[in-house]
């Protein structure tokens, strides 16, 4: 398979999950807010953007096993700096929550917040080693 | 790690994208490894040996042996 081709494959793949996953999160604030499902059903169906978003990062994964070395060298940076942000941000505003009753974040803003800050990384690292000009 | 992957592939008339096709790599690889900014692997530095016919050592210096 060609870096094209996989490329190609992963964006696929997770374009239209990331979609699906803002959506069934819409969904279900709205089903919540409507009272439409009771507590216990609204469990269950949370898992599912849970499954959606495992698929994200499993296509993640098979497409750093499909690509070629310098590629997957450039994931890897940009996939632990989406890590290191994201903790940064978990471990600063906890700090802030407990000691200086900073709002209450959620959580679910950390999936988002990843994928966000990977995606940058992603792209300044390309422009730096030359894919974008 | 610096080397003459650059002046090679003038040589031979190829442009980025095709020794990336004969490598089987990326032609962003390519860039990156002419410009020293990013060191293959050993099976890819042997293929790079091999697909310009010279060792290994001709074509990637040893900064070591540089700055000795």
């Amino acid at each position: 398979m060609t870096n094209e081709m996989a490329t190609r494959r992963y964006l696929g793949f997770l374009v239209p999950a990331a979609i699906m996953f803002i959506g069934v999160g819409v969904a279900l604030r709205l089903a919540d807010n409507a009272a439409m499902l009771p507590p216990p059903a609204l469990y269950a169906v949370s898992i599912v953007p849970v499954g959606i978003m495992l698929s994200m990062f499993w296509s993640h994964w098979r497409y750093m096993g499909e690509i070629d070395e310098f590629l997957r060298f450039i994931q890897l940076k940009a996939t632990f700096a989406g890590l290191f942000i994201v903790l940064s941000i978990a471990a600063g505003w906890g700090w802030l929550e407990l000691f200086a009753d900073a709002p209450r974040l959620s959580i679910f803003w950390l999936n988002p917040l990843y994928w966000f800050a990977y995606s940058a990384a992603s792209v300044i690292l390309n422009i730096r080693y030359g894919r974008t000009r | 790690m610096k080397n003459h992957i650059r002046q090679l592939r003038t040589e031979r008339g190829w442009s980025q994208a095709v020794l990336g096709e004969k490598l089987n790599v990326s032609r962003q690889s390519v860039i990156a490894i002419e410009t020293g900014r990013y060191d293959p692997s050993l099976p890819l530095a042997f293929r790079i040996a091999r697909l310009f016919g010279r060792p290994i050592e001709e074509i990637f210096l040893d900064d070591q042996i540089d700055d000795a």
